[in-house]
């Protein structure tokens, strides 16, 4: 294990030089955050609760997603699809490592600096917009959340592995990345809660996985799921980090035959 | 140590489709074409040798390495490194061997080299005394202590191949894969490393497989060469050996007392003349009598007998195997 903290090290270290760049890529997003804040005051100025969701809540809902959306967010990760298609996974597959937990270090280890400088920020929020922040009453609930947060980190991290393998069979990724950076928000609960949508496309978006990523923890923080529902949602979620691990350990298999180690 | 036999690989590259049009189709029927890297090679590397692998652009050198060092699975064949079979990349395996190419680098670029010599370090469990040891023996055997804790991205290309080379030896592996760890480096560089390596092999008992088209590199370091060509062996002994079964000739100077005659042509090959000094390239068993002619009929100043260097065999025998392969010979 010691070589994977070693690695998480490392990366922190070479991405510290980018603080800056972390300042202002969250910046960016806080300032849409801004944005849809404003509109549902607006929207909630007419109507004092929409599908279970109070202003707070709902405001809380895109405070977190927020925050949470780079930490349990599914990307194309594009330096696994350039390792394969460049050679330089030969690198990693010399020498006696786990590529897969390789590539888990160095998401954490870059997510590690940048979930604190977004804390910050969320924090910064929450005080200019203290009276709208919604705070757990029950005093389980954030130990809930913060499970729900670890196994969303996880099935992000599987996510975003598998994904990226893809990069064995397809020479370019473009129809992998729409499905990445437009659907899965979209399912996850990133641009809308997911009770928001038509009832049929609700239900279908809360039994596919990626609900896991963000509803469902956002769902928690909010307490609006009795605790026989969060157990059961633990159980299903913790079934398919086990399928996409059965998954990504076949996709491997497969893929790395395929390797054609270029250059050199 | 090291066992080949008869190796294939077959790499299938698909041909990209123009547009979308062109894409759809490509998911139906992809088009492609097949190149035979390795046509059934066999060999064997005994433990402690230290064998150059040599062969013209494209022969195949390097996917053979890749196969070795277990990054590359073949199409058919067998292959036993240390006893393992290596594409399955069994973490003892892979603790037992490296593999350095001139091209590709594992360091971190932004952070000193001694960090991911720190991760080495853990990623193969060394222990503190020894790695400390073979980091203070590599680093002063290559005169780089001091370029330790500076970032990669600083370090001349002679400085990186340095760090790559301890990089790849801290763990002291019993097979070293090297494919041209001297490229684009200057002289003085190549020598260096030249030099470090035969110390190493003799000191280690490393069993070491070398690529370099550096002739210089092979002359001085391998005791055995396989010469690899569109995929197969053609040759596998010593470089005399090569040499000699490859060229038949011997070069020789001569000086005369007074200006080249004119007939020198007649004698063997002319290579170069100038005022009083001629080259001739002349069949070994021809050597005594042209010599004793040229005395015979001349005032000989001084006549010179060598071997062709070895350069120049070597790219004649690419050369001529080029050649066959255009239908000129
Ligand atoms: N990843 C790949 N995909 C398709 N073809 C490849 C690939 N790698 C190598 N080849 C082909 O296989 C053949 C052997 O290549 P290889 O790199 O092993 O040669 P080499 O002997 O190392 O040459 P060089 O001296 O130029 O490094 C070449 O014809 C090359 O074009
Ligand atoms: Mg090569």
């Amino acid at each position: 294990m010691g070589k994977y903290r070693k690695i998480i090290y490392n990366v922190i270290q070479e991405t510290s030089a980018y603080r800056l760049n972390h300042l202002i890529s969250f910046l960016c997003v806080a300032i849409p955050l801004l944005a849809i804040i404003f509109l549902w005051r607006t929207v909630y100025q007419s109507i004092p609760s929409i599908k279970g969701y109070n202003e707070a809540m709902m405001i809380t809902y895109y405070i977190l997603s927020t925050w949470l959306g780079d930490l349990t967010g599914v990307v194309l990760w594009w330096e696994i699809t350039s390792d394969i298609r460049d050679g330089n996974l030969s690198n990693y597959l010399l020498r006696p490592l786990s590529y897969q937990l390789y590539f888990f270090s160095t998401r954490l280890g870059a997510n590690i600096p940048y979930s604190l400088i977004g804390a910050g920020i969320t924090i910064i929020f929450i005080i200019f917009l203290a009276p709208d922040f919604y705070i757990p009453s029950n005093p389980l609930t954030i130990p809930l959340f913060l499970i729900s947060l670890l196994l969303a980190m996880l099935l992000a991290l599987q996510f975003t592995y598998l994904f990226s393998l893809s990069a064995f069979w397809l020479e370019e990724s473009s129809s992998v990345n729409l499905f990445v950076d437009i659907f899965i928000p979209l399912m996850a609960g990133n641009l809308l809660p997911l009770d928001l949508f038509p009832t049929f496309i609700s239900r279908l978006f809360k039994a596919l996985p990626f609900n896991y990523l963000l509803y469902f923890p956002i769902d928690i923080y909010l307490e609006r799921l009795p605790f026989s529902s969060i157990f059961r949602g633990f159980l299903v979620e913790m079934v398919w980090i086990a399928f996409l691990q059965l998954l990504i350990a076949v996709v491997w298999r497969r893929g790395i035959r395929r390797y054609t180690a270029v250059g050199g | 140590m090291i066992e080949v036999r008869n190796l294939w690989k077959i790499y299938r590259t698909y041909e990209k489709e123009e547009g979308l049009i062109g894409s759809l189709k490509a998911l139906f029927k992809r088009k492609y074409r097949d190149v035979e890297a390795l046509k059934g090679v066999s060999f064997t590397i005994e433990e402690g040798e230290f064998v150059g692998y040599i062969g013209p652009n494209g022969a195949g050198k390097t996917t053979t390495l890749k196969i070795l060092s277990g990054i590359l699975y073949p199409t058919k064949g067998e292959a036993k490194v240390l006893g393992f079979i290596p594409w399955e990349r069994k973490a003892e395996f892979l603790k037992q061997i490296s593999f350095v190419m001139g091209q590709k680098h594992q360091l971190w670029w932004d952070l000193p080299a001694l960090e991911s010599f720190l991760l080495n370090k853990e990623i193969y469990e060394i222990p503190s005394h020894l790695f400390y040891a073979n980091l203070e023996e590599l680093s002063s055997l290559l005169a780089v202590e001091d370029l330790l804790k500076v970032p990669v991205r600083n370090l001349s290309l002679g400085e990186r191949m340095k760090m790559e080379l301890i990089a790849s030896l801290l763990h002291s592996p019993r097979v070293l894969f090297l494919d041209e760890p001297t490229i684009g480096l200057d002289v003085v560089a190549q020598k260096e490393i030249r030099d470090f390596l035969k110390r190493f092999n003799k000191e280690h008992k490393t069993t070491i497989m070398l690529t370099s088209h550096y002739v210089r590199d092979i002359e001085a370091l391998c005791e055995r060469v396989l010469v690899l060509h569109r995929g197969e062996i053609i040759f596998e002994g010593s470089i005399k050996e090569l040499t000699r079964r490859y060229s038949d000739d011997k070069l020789l100077t001569i000086t005369f007392e007074e200006r080249v005659p004119d007939e020198i042509e007649s004698y063997g090959r002319l290579l170069s003349r100038d005022e009083g000094k001629a080259t001739l390239r002349v069949g070994r068993d021809k050597v005594a009598d042209v010599a004793r002619a040229l005395l015979e009929s001349y005032s000989v100043k001084d006549i010179v007998v060598e071997e062709i260097p070895i350069e120049d065999v070597i790219r004649e025998i690419f050369l001529s195997l080029g050649r066959e392969e255009d239908g000129e010979i």
